[in-house]
C-alpha cells in the first residue's frame, strides 16, 4: 500500500487537495493502513464529495419527508364477479372500439397490479385508450384453506367461471384471453381444454417448455422437494418464493439495485417509481400448496405440457386442440422465463395464425420499461384489432404447421381474420 | 480422536494430566476442611450456636455426598476425604464428551491452518471447518443424548421436545453450511478488489470516476462469481439439504406445537387442515350436482 503522504489523485494545490493534506495531519492514515485500505484514496474521495454528498442528502430528505405518489393500480374498476378469493375485475374504456373484451389472467406468484404500476408505464391505461374493454382475474391471497386447490381448479373453476361470467354478460361466444408468466400457462391449459370459447390467444413471457437449463430457475425447481414444502408450509409462501427470486442475482437484486436507488434518491420520480416497484415486488401472496406441488412436478420436474400428457381434472392436455390465432410475446433476457422455454410452444401448435415476438428486455421490463411501453402494448393492441371480427370456427385435432416466428424488427404478420375496424 | 490415544500430546493424556494436578492441589486443601481426617476442626463447643449450626451443615453435606458417591459403586475410600478425592474423577468423566468435542474442534482449525498457509485467503475456509468440526462434535457426542428412548407417561411428549431440538440443530447445521458457501463470491470479489486498488492508486487522477470504477468492477466481479457458484453442484446440494432440514424442523416443530396447544381452546393446524379437505371436497361435489 503506498503511504507517501503525497495525494496522486488531486492536483497539487486545489482546494480539495488542501483539505486531503490537513487530514493527513490527523493521522487519519495510520488509523487507515491497518485495514488495508489507502488513505489517500479515501480522504481524495472523501473530500471531494463532501459538499456534493451534504446537497443530495438535504435533497433526498426533503423527498423523503415531503409527500410521495406511490399509490400502483389507480386505474379504476369494477369487481364484476366472486368466487371464494377470486376476483373478476372490469375496466371500461372511455370509447369501446372492439367487439370482443380481453381476459387478463395473472400468475399466482406477484400480482395483476404490475400492468398498471404507474400512470405513464401502465399497459392496462394502454389498452383502455386503445378501446378494448379488459377483465382481469385477481387471484388475492391465498389462505391455509386454499392448500388443497389444484390447477385444476384455478383453470377449470375459477378462470371458466370468469370466462362464462363473460360471455353470458356480452351474448358472445368467444372471449380474447391473455395469460402472463404462469397465467399463459393456466391460459394455455385452459385454451385446450376449452378451444370453444376462446377467440385470440395472446400468451407473454409464459413457460412452456421446462427442460431447459438456460436459466437459474428451472436448474432449482427441478431439485426442489415440492412435496416435504407443502407438507412443512402447507401453501408455498410468497415471501420464501421471493427469496429465491433474489437470489437469482443477489449481486444486482440485494445490492446494485439499492446502491442504485442511493444514488438517485434526491430525484423525486426516480424515488416514487422505485418505491412503486418495491411495493409491488414484495407484494406476494402464497401460492397453494397442491397448485405448487404439481406445477413443480408435473411442469418444471417431467415436462408433461409439452409433451401433451399434463392431466387436469381428469383430462389430458393437448396442445393439438389449440387452432385459434395466437401471439406468443417473451423477453431475449427473461431470467426466469428463458426464450428455450417460450419459443416452444408456436412449433407445438396447429393453429395457422401464429406468431412469436421477442423483445430485447427482461422478465419485469416487457411491462413496465419505458421502451417495451411503446412496443408491448401497441402490438397486443394491433394484433387483436385485426383479428375481431366475426367467430372463426374451432378446427379440432388440425396437424401443427410450420410457425412465422418473427421478431419485432421484422415485418408484420399478415391479418389473418377479417378486419372489421 | 481415537488414533491420538496413545500420543502424549492426546486429549486424554493432557486432559488426566490437568485433573491430577488439580487432584493434587485441592486433595491436600480438603483436608485441612473441617471435619477432615487429622485436619484441624474450627468450631469448639463453647462457640456461638450459629457456627456450631455451619458445623453441623458441613457434616450434613460431606455425608450426603458420601452416600452419593457410595451409590454411584465407588469402593469406599478413607476417612471422610473420599468426596474430594473421587470428585475429579467423575468430573473428568461427565466432562469426557465436551472435552473431547473441544479437542476435535481445536484439532480441526489447527490442521486446517496448517494445511492452508496463506491466512488471510483461507480464513474463511477455516472457519468453515471449525464450524463443521463443532456440528460434527455435537453429532458425535451431544446428540445422542436427545435420542435416548424416554419412558412413562410423558414419554412421547418428551420424544416430540427432543426431536424438534435434534431437527432444528441440524437445520442450523445446513444453514450455516449454506451461507458460508453463500458468502464466498462475496469474500472473492473483495479480496479481487484488495487486489485492484494499488493499481487503480497508481494511475488515476480522478477520483470520483475511478471509486464508480472500481465498484462497477467489484459488483460485475461478484455477479460472475456468484453466477458460477449458483449452478455447482455444491451450491444446489447445500441449497437441497438446506430446505429438506428446514422442512424436517417445521414439520416437528408442528408437532410439538400440537402437544402445547392442544389443551388451550385454540384449533390445531392438523384440526384445521382436516376441516379444510372436507370443506374443499364438498364444494368439488356442490359443483358437480349444479352441473348436472
Amino acid at each position: 500500500m503506498s503511504c507517501t503522504g503525497k495525494s496522486i489523485f488531486l492536483k497539487k494545490g486545489s482546494a480539495n487537495w488542501r483539505k486531503g493534506e490537513a487530514m493527513k495531519k490527523m493521522n487519519w492514515e495510520d488509523l487507515l493502513s491497518p485495514l488495508n485500505i489507502s488513505g489517500n484514496f479515501l480522504l481524495a474521495k472523501m473530500a471531494m464529495d463532501t459538499a456534493k454528498t451534504a446537497n443530495r442528502l438535504r435533497e433526498a430528505r426533503n423527498i423523503l419527508l415531503g409527500p410521495l405518489h406511490t399509490a400502483i393500480a389507480e386505474t379504476p374498476y369494477e369487481i364484476e364477479y366472486q368466487e371464494d378469493r377470486v376476483k373478476l375485475k372490469h375496466y371500461k374504456p372511455a370509447e369501446l372500439r372492439f367487439k370482443t373484451p380481453l381476459l387478463i389472467t395473472y400468475a399466482l406468484v406477484n400480482r395483476e397490479t404490475m400492468l398498471d404500476l404507474q400512470p405513464d408505464r401502465s399497459v392496462l391505461k394502454g389498452f383502455l385508450e386503445a378501446g378494448l374493454e379488459v377483465y382481469m382475474i385477481d387471484w388475492g391471497f391465498p389462505t391455509r384453506i386454499d392448500r388443497y386447490l389444484t390447477i385444476d381448479d384455478h383453470v377449470n373453476v375459477y378462470m371458466d367461471h370468469a370466462v362464462e361470467h363473460i360471455r353470458k354478460k356480452h351474448g358472445i361466444p368467444q372471449v380474447n384471453l391473455m395469460g402472463i408468466c404462469m397465467g399463459g400457462t393456466f391460459s394455455i391449459i385452459y385454451t385446450a381444454l376449452h378451444p370453444e370459447k376462446i377467440r385470440n390467444l395472446v400468451t407473454t413471457v409464459t413457460p412452456v417448455n421446462f427442460d431447459t437449463d438456460e436459466n437459474l430457475l428451472n436448474v432449482w425447481a427441478r431439485s426442489i422437494d415440492a412435496d416435504g414444502i407443502v407438507e412443512a408450509y402447507g401453501n408455498m409462501p410468497g415471501d420464501l418464493l421471493n427469496l429465491g427470486f433474489l437470489m437469482l442475482n443477489p449481486a444486482r437484486l440485494i445490492i446494485d439495485k439499492y446502491v442504485g436507488f442511493l444514488e438517485n434518491v434526491h430525484k423525486k420520480d426516480f424515488v416514487e417509481n422505485f418505491v412503486r416497484m418495491e411495493r409491488w415486488i414484495f407484494d406476494s401472496p402464497d401460492v397453494p400448496g397442491e397448485t405448487f406441488r404439481q406445477f413443480i412436478n408435473d411442469l418444471y420436474k417431467r415436462n408433461l405440457l409439452v409433451k401433451n400428457k399434463l392431466n387436469i381434472g381428469g383430462k389430458i392436455v393437448d396442445l393439438r386442440k389449440i387452432t385459434m390465432p395466437v401471439l406468443n410475446i417473451y423477453a431475449r433476457l427473461d431470467h426466469l422465463v428463458p426464450p428455450s422455454s417460450s419459443d416452444k410452444f408456436i412449433p407445438l401448435i396447429p393453429s395457422r395464425d401464429k406468431e412469436d415476438v421477442a423483445l430485447d428486455t427482461g422478465h419485469i421490463g416487457i411491462y413496465v420499461s419505458s421502451k417495451t411501453q411503446k412496443e408491448f402494448g401497441p402490438k397486443i393492441v394491433r394484433w387483436l384489432r385485426d383479428r375481431d371480427g366475426e367467430a372463426v370456427p374451432v378446427q379440432a385435432d388440425a396437424a401443427p404447421e410450420k410457425p412465422k416466428t418473427r421478431s419485432r424488427k421484422k415485418a408484420t404478420v399478415p391479418a389473418m381474420a377479417a378486419k372489421t375496424d | 480422536m481415537g488414533e491420538d490415544k496413545g500420543r502424549t500430546g492426546s486429549p486424554e493424556n493432557l486432559f488426566s494430566a490437568w485433573m491430577k494436578a488439580g487432584s493434587d492441589f485441592w486433595g491436600p486443601a480438603a483436608s485441612l476442611l473441617p471435619g477432615a481426617a487429622g485436619g484441624p476442626f474450627p468450631f469448639s463447643a463453647n462457640q456461638s450456636s450459629e457456627a456450631a449450626q455451619a458445623a453441623d451443615l458441613w457434616r450434613t453435606l460431606y455425608e450426603t455426598w458420601g452416600t452419593f458417591f457410595s451409590v454411584t459403586g465407588r469402593e469406599s475410600a478413607p476417612g471422610n476425604l473420599q468426596p474430594a478425592a473421587i470428585l475429579p474423577e467423575l468430573i473428568m468423566k461427565i466432562a469426557q464428551p465436551f472435552w473431547a468435542g473441544y479437542f476435535l474442534l481445536q484439532q480441526g482449525g489447527e490442521e486446517k491452518a496448517e494445511e492452508k498457509k496463506e491466512f488471510v485467503s483461507n480464513m474463511g475456509e477455516i472457519a468453515r471447518s471449525i464450524t463443521r468440526a463443532w456440528f460434527e462434535m455435537y453429532q458425535k457426542e451431544l446428540n445422542q443424548f436427545l435420542n435416548i428412548p424416554q419412558l412413562g407417561l410423558t414419554r412421547f411428549y418428551q420424544e416430540r421436545v427432543n426431536r424438534t431440538m435434534e431437527k432444528f440443530n441440524k437445520f442450523q447445521s445446513e444453514l450455516s453450511e449454506f451461507i458460508h458457501i453463500f458468502y464466498t463470491p462475496l469474500e472473492r470479489a473483495f479480496q479481487a478488489l484488495q487486489e485492484e486498488m494499488p493499481k487503480i492508486e497508481k494511475k488515476g487522477d480522478n477520483m470520483a470516476e475511478e471509486s464508480k470504477a472500481l465498484y462497477q468492477a467489484w459488483i460485475g466481479n461478484l455477479e460472475k462469481n456468484y453466477s458460477g457458484l449458483l449452478r455447482s453442484p455444491d451450491y444446489l446440494q447445500s441449497l437441497e439439504k438446506t430446505l429438506k432440514a428446514l422442512q424436517d424442523y417445521r414439520k416437528t416443530r408442528q408437532q410439538f406445537m400440537i402437544d402445547i396447544i392442544q389443551d388451550l381452546p385454540i384449533p390445531t393446524n392438523k384440526e384445521m387442515d382436516e376441516l379444510y379437505r372436507e370443506v374443499y371436497l364438498l364444494k368439488k361435489r356442490v359443483r358437480e350436482l349444479e352441473k348436472r
